[in-house]
């Protein structure tokens, strides 16, 4: 699993006491939205070309979320904890649903580490790997400089004099991984389904400081697309999606129908009917 | 007092020189629209493959064989600085100089100095919108006169008023080539520019298209992409809204109307 991380990292980013965690969701929502794209509608004239029925091209089943029974959508959102040391010991709530144990993370990472006339750089993870100078060494007067030592440490990077450069770190990054699960009831009176709206849910990290203060980050819980549309009311529960006359005579006298749900676009029932 | 609204009204180019240091670093900005597809250019993707045509389109993904292009932009206070250019990763052009002229606006709420975005060659017009000022009392008064030096605009007092300020500027222009990194985590893209003189240093984190480091993590381009992205705009069209019915008659033989 990767985890995009598309800004370089300047100095002075993080808090500067020396024990500190952040929490970080995996799911990111980015200008890369879950909307239908031209492969999904390539898919379905692909389909259609066939005889089968666009109508019942099911896009990439939601991966956080699914239906269990008829009535109840259990949603599952990954969060990262990134520790100022793996030793650190800290508190996670969340405020709806569970959050389960934890579970180690060592994952490969390669990232731009931008000096912008200082000489000490935070990381905002545990890093182990090495740090590559992209550039001279530049001072902040405009002098080039030789024979810079570029000193790693578990969280942040130093040099012995204040530059300009870029890093280029290349490594991997520890910490740790969570799972928040929420069970969501969308039964109703009358065994009417009701519709879910504006899902929230705060995940808080606690913890001591060197000074043996409480700490604490929080974050709210991105909610993707896809489970936004789980939760939204399924009248009637069905769609009937129509497929051509695959190699039957195409006289118009029958039709092959498959009913699915229209909130998870599993097929239920799929038979020849007569076109009546 | 009338006033002709068309006046430029008196400006004084100082004679003192540029600020001798100091360097504006920007990055080109992309076409409109670039990494973004149009509801119209996947129907017209849609009918080329229906219908085995070639009708084009104007999808332009920012990215040709894994590497973005877009030019970097040196503005330097001192025509005549001497400076380094690079980048952390990619490949940097020759450079050349050119001169642009820039228009821009600046709203005095009753203070004396703004400032212009670019260093300031050549002033060519500053006109005060509809010729009018105000003072801090609410009365119309004499546009001032105004003073530029270097990429500052300053007045002798303190009014309220719009003034259009349109000037020549000098830039370095070089082409830059980033081509993707063999990484999978989100910054195959990432690069510094950076530019460095005798006094000081500049550096730019240069940003790809829209989209591009996700494709690249994904393996497809912005055409063959299982996500489109789309304009803002790009969305439903709002519905007409009802309207009076209106009548025209048309002399026909004259074909004016009546």
């Amino acid at each position: 699993m990767n985890i995009t991380t598309s800004i370089p990292i300047t100095g002075n980013q993080l808090n500067v006491n020396n024990v500190w965690a952040r929490l970080e969701q995996e799911y990111k929502k980015d200008v890369v939205s879950d909307g239908t794209g031209i492969s999904d509608l390539l898919n379905m004239i692909g389909r259609a070309r066939v005889g089968s029925s666009a109508f019942t091209y099911v896009k990439d089943v939601c991966k956080y979320a699914k239906l269990e029974g008829t009535d109840t959508v259990v949603v599952t959102l990954d969060i990262f904890v990134w520790p100022s040391s793996m030793s650190l010991e800290y508190d996670i709530k969340v405020d709806l649903g569970t959050i389960s144990s934890t579970q180690v993370m060592v994952e490969d990472r390669s990232f731009d580490v931008v000096f912008e006339g200082t000489n000490k750089v935070d990381l905002p993870y545990i890093f182990d790997g090495k740090f590559t100078p992209q550039m001279p060494f530049i001072s902040p007067t405009g002098v080039r400089l030789l024979n810079i030592n570029v000193v790693p440490y578990k969280t942040y990077v130093t040099t012995d004099k204040d530059v300009f450069c870029v890093l280029r770190a290349n490594g991997t990054v520890s910490g740790y991984r969570h799972t928040v699960t929420m069970a969501l009831d969308k039964s109703g009176e009358d065994d009417k389904e009701y519709k879910i709206e504006n899902l929230q849910n705060t995940v808080v990290i606690t913890w001591l400081d060197e000074n043996g203060e409480e700490q604490s980050d929080s974050l709210q819980l991105e909610i993707p697309p896809c489970v936004e549309g789980m939760l939204d009311t399924c009248d009637n529960g069905l769609l009937v999606g129509v497929i051509g006359c695959l190699g039957r005579d195409c006289d118009g006298k029958d039709m092959y129908v498959v009913y699915y749900n229209s909130c998870d676009g599993e097929p239920i029932l799929e038979r020849w009917e007569k076109n009546e | 007092m009338s006033i002709n609204l068309n006046t430029t009204f008196a400006i004084n180019l100082s004679a003192i020189p540029l600020n001798p240091e100091g360097i504006i670093l920007e990055q080109k900005d992309f076409s409109s629209g670039t990494g973004y597809t149009t509801k119209m250019d996947l129907v017209t993707g849609l009918y080329n493959n229906l219908y085995n045509t070639d009708m084009g389109g104007n999808i332009d993904c920012g990215i040709e064989e894994n590497s973005y292009n877009s030019a970097m932009y040196v503005y330097p206070f001192n025509k005549e600085l001497v400076f380094s250019t690079g980048l952390t990763w990619g490949n940097i052009g020759e450079g050349f100089q050119e001169n642009i002229t820039v228009t821009e606006q600046l709203q005095f709420s009753l203070d004396k100095e703004q400032t212009v975005k670019y260093p300031v060659q050549e002033l060519i017009s500053a006109t005060w919108f509809n010729g009018l000022v105000w003072d801090s009392t609410g009365k119309t008064a004499i546009p001032p006169d105004i003073t530029v030096v270097s990429n500052n605009v300053s007045l002798p007092i303190e009014v309220y008023g719009t003034v259009t300020v349109k000037y020549k500027t000098f830039r370095h222009v070089y082409a830059i080539d980033i081509p993707a990194r063999d990484t999978s985590d989100g910054t195959a893209y990432q690069s510094v520019g950076y530019v460095w003189w005798n006094g000081g240093v500049k550096m730019l984190v240069l940003q790809p298209p829209v989209g591009a480091e996700e494709d690249e993590k994904s393996g497809v381009n912005c055409l063959g992409r299982s996500i489109v992205h789309t304009l803002p705009s790009d969305d439903l069209p709002v519905p007409p809204g009802e309207q009076d019915n209106t009548t025209i008659l048309i002399n026909y033989c004259l074909q004016q109307e009546m």
